[in-house]
């Protein structure tokens, strides 16, 4: 009787632990493969490039948006995101408007300049973003004009994701 | 020593057996919401860039824009990344919506027209009811009225 019981313990222990290393085993490789997580996948096709580099771009800009973050790591992992957009866009037949990313990179970039006091990036920033929002096709070219629809957008994507938080 | 191989190998053929009862739970649990998180991220990501051109740029730029949406969301259906159909086709007759309004202010009514038809298809579709046309033209004032369109002005 206590043999069958500690087959039983064991049958069982061993089933716990399996379930669990298999359910662990899956959770690692989706975490590694889900494009908003995981660094863009170079190798991949046209399309595969362009969503991947949407799907971290994105994860980015929620990120620079709830936390107020623009550190140059964020910074420089939004441009590798751009990159891969880039570099896909054409292979797959796509035209996204990546000079509105490119702008709103250099914004950030400006935003943190201005705050540590340095002049001359500001400057450079600002300018950047003005040539692309120029080539894109914006009526209001002014770095000022998407600086503001950053901030909002910031504001309004924090309202959207804080509980009871909506946006006025 | 006997006992303790047996209780060894009950213990090895258990995780061996629940193993892959792990993996498919966690499959069905986990699988389908990193899914729909990654297209939500990638299309919202995606269609926020198009719709700043769509508010802020002039018309061939804005056209461009929101068709390349709608061939964006067809590659993430062709190469099976749809995570929820319903969000696909929801958000394919906004930008259908949208590009009959960007039409329409072009005077190519025709057009216009046509897309419009789209829309109301992909509405349909996407929660089975049927819209008139001032329903789709309410709907999109709605949302087009969102701060960030006005802050152009």
């Amino acid at each position: 009787m206590r043999t069958w019981a500690t087959r039983a313990v064991c049958a069982g222990i061993g089933l716990a632990l399996g379930f669990a290393v298999g359910y662990a085993l899956y959770l690692l490789g989706t975490v590694s493969h889900s494009p908003a997580l995981a660094e863009v996948h170079p190798q991949g096709d046209g399309f595969s490039l362009v969503f991947e580099g949407a799907a971290r771009l994105g994860a980015d800009e929620l990120v620079a948006a709830d936390s107020g973050r623009d550190d140059e790591n964020l910074l420089s992992n939004e441009d590798e995101a751009i990159r891969a957009i880039e570099a896909g866009a054409k292979p797959a037949g796509l035209t996204p408007p990546v000079e509105i990313a490119r702008a709103r990179l250099a914004i950030r970039r400006a935003i943190r300049a201005e705050r540590n006091h340095d002049a001359v990036v500001q400057a450079e920033s600002a300018g950047q973003a003005e040539r692309l929002l120029q080539s894109a096709g914006w009526s209001d070219t002014s770095a000022a004009h998407l600086r503001a629809i950053i901030i909002l957008s910031d504001q309004q994507g924090r309202g959207a994701r804080t509980p009871g938080g909506e946006p006025k | 020593m006997s006992q303790r191989v047996t209780h060894a190998m009950i213990l090895l053929i258990g995780i061996l057996l629940g193993l892959p009862l792990g993996y498919l739970r966690a499959q069905k649990s986990v699988g389908g919401g990193s899914k729909i998180n990654s297209q939500w991220v990638a299309l919202s990501q995606y269609e926020s860039l198009a719709l700043l051109q769509y508010e802020q740029s002039d018309l061939p730029h804005a056209r461009q824009a929101l068709l390349d949406v709608l061939k964006f969301l067809d590659e993430t259906e062709a190469s099976n990344r749809v995570g929820e159909q319903k969000s696909i086709d929801g958000d394919r007759g906004l930008m259908y919506m949208r590009l009959a309004l960007l039409e329409q202010k072009a005077d190519n009514s025709g057009l216009s027209q046509d897309y419009i038809r789209k829309a109301r298809a992909s509405f349909e579709k996407c929660d089975g009811k049927r819209y008139s046309d001032e329903d789709l033209h309410k709907l999109m004032t709605k949302l087009d009225s969102s701060p960030s369109h006005s802050a152009k002005k």
